[in-house]
């Protein structure tokens, strides 16, 4: 239906019974201040009457995010090999085993939930997994495992646990409920500190690119409440 | 505010034609812009609203599909290689300002490797292993070609990488991998024990020198926003590539940027050759689900 108000003009000599003309009116009037679902036709509401971000407020960001200075390694300092070998990683002599946030994403949100994606494909060394023998025969080392965590506004809603695979994909997802007004989105990255898990005999670990990762992105879908 | 304006005359009475005109007048005001006030609570349903019947598409949801290719294919390192092939039933518009939601998997059944090298790699304590690298190509009316974000494998991408014999080496900046998936193929591990400096060797699964050789499942999402301003993009149809046997490395060039170059040739004297024709990689069950999303 499209319904539109026909304007009468009634001219000066015309004469009009005014029950009648109040009936009329009034039925007129009652149905355009409450229309409903019969009135208003299948297929009518086109999306180009809704308002932009009414239901869905969509953000993508942070596209092919990697690590950033100063964890990101230059160049190996020595090596049989040319240079371009070395990848722009993580090295220990930048890095001691903490937090490091790789991004923060800051947002205006009108309230309601947040659902969060990150994805991207990770690579981690493992030119220093082994299993070594102190001279007692015990094991005193392990892998180096790495983990990402996805926080909103500093609570965490997403993380990995311990990960010791070379090569991997990841995704780390979230829903939270949000206030309206600023939100932040970060994702923490960690790996295992030389310190902690090395004997001291391996002389050349701290010369190793340890971890890597690309190819990110990041989708924010705010639902409306 | 679509108020409107009322007149009751009085029984009896002799209507003035201006008053009623004047009444016309401000039920055509109120009338000319329908608000929240003329609509009644919940009258307003989905029949109501309209959806192409075609492509099912919603006022938000505007595009979802999911196709699976259950075919099975060994493919050798030595080329890109064509998993699979979607031709999209209906073409997939993406307006500016729609984000492009992808999710696509893929099953590994097995895989091969030439790495026999079981010497002391100390000399080569640097060395990284190697993997696969899957990524997707859209079909947008001129043919295959790369998605935003996402590059392919050539050898003019940076200048100056070449294998040790001198040929340039093909690769890709890292920094353009927005649709690509991993998976190992080889690892370096320190060779046990000990005591004194240790050695490194290629491991796989079942031992030095091995591939990985076990079946796996991953997946792989990405996200794209249509940049605004800009054309309506029409995707006729996605596949998905691979490339092996790809290591970690940087530009030589000086920038900086990181890159994933093949390993089907000889990259330094020392080094134990692997890539190539022996090595293999099996892949079955892809799956590939695309939504379309408006802002609205």
């Amino acid at each position: 239906m499209s319904y539109r108000y026909r304007r009468s003009d009634l001219r000066t000599s015309n004469t009009v019974d005014a029950a009648r003309f109040n009936e009329n009116l009034n039925e007129q009037v009652a149905n355009l201040q409450g229309l409903s679902r019969d009135q208003i036709p299948g297929g009518s509401v086109s999306e180009t009457m809704f308002a932009n971000e009414a239901f869905h407020d969509l953000t993508v960001a942070q596209t092919n995010t990697e690590i950033a200075d100063p964890y990101r390694a230059s160049s190996p300092s020595t090596g049989p090999f040319p240079s371009w070998a070395c990848a722009p990683g993580m090295q220990y002599p930048n890095y001691s085993g903490d937090s490091v946030v790789a991004f923060t994403e800051n947002v205006t949100t009108k309230g309601g939930l947040l659902h969060v994606e990150f994805s991207t494909w990770v690579w981690r060394n493992t030119i220093c997994d082994r299993k070594y023998l102190s001279s007692s025969s015990s094991v005193v080392d392990r892998p180096k495992a790495f983990r990402m965590r996805l926080l909103v506004d500093g609570i965490e809603v997403d993380s990995t646990a311990n990960v010791y695979v070379p090569w991997m994909s990841m995704q780390l997802c979230g829903q939270v409920l949000v206030p309206e007004g600023a939100v932040s989105v970060q994702v923490v990255w960690s790996m295992d500190s030389l310190a902690t898990y090395d004997s001291g005999t391996a002389k050349d670990d701290d010369d190793f690119v340890m971890l890597f990762f690309s190819g990110s992105s990041l989708l924010l879908n705010q639902r409306r409440s | 505010m679509s108020s409107l304006p009322t007149y009751n005359a009085e029984p009896g009475t002799t209507v003035d034609a201006a008053s009623v005109n004047n009444l016309f007048t401000g039920v055509g005001t109120a009338t000319s812009s329908l608000d929240a006030s003329n609509v009644r609570a919940q009258g307003v349903d989905v029949g109501q609203v309209e959806v192409n019947s075609a492509l099912n598409a919603g006022i938000v949801t505007r595009y979802a599909s999911q196709d699976d290719n259950t075919a099975s294919a060994t493919y050798a390192s030595t080329a890109d290689r064509v998993v699979a092939t979607f031709t999209l039933g209906t073409a997939m518009d993406i307006r500016p300002g729609d984000v492009w939601r992808c999710y696509y998997s893929v099953r590994i059944t097995d895989q091969n490797s030439s790495v026999t090298n079981e010497a002391d790699l100390e000399t080569m304590t640097k060395r990284v292993g190697a993997g696969w690298i899957f990524w997707l190509e859209w079909d947008i009316g001129s043919g295959y070609e790369s998605i935003p974000g996402q590059e392919d494998f050539s050898t003019s991408h940076y200048s100056g990488v070449n294998d040790d014999a001198g040929n340039p080496v093909p690769h890709m900046p890292t920094n353009e991998t927005l649709t690509s998936m991993v998976f190992p193929h080889v690892s370096v591990a320190e060779k046990v024990p000990v005591g004194t400096y240790q050695t490194h060797q290629y491991v796989g699964t079942t031992g030095l020198g091995s591939a990985f050789n076990r079946s796996m499942r991953r997946s792989r999402a990405f996200h794209y926003r249509r940049p605004v301003p800009s054309t309506t993009v029409s995707v006729a149809g996605i596949r998905i590539m691979v490339r092996g046997v790809v290591s970690l490395g940087r530009d030589p060039s000086g920038s900086g940027d990181g890159l994933l170059f093949v390993r089907d040739t000889a990259m330094y004297g020392t080094d134990p050759t692997f890539g190539g024709a022996s090595d293999t990689i099996t892949v079955d069950n892809k799956r590939l689900i695309n939504i379309v999303q408006a802002e609205q």
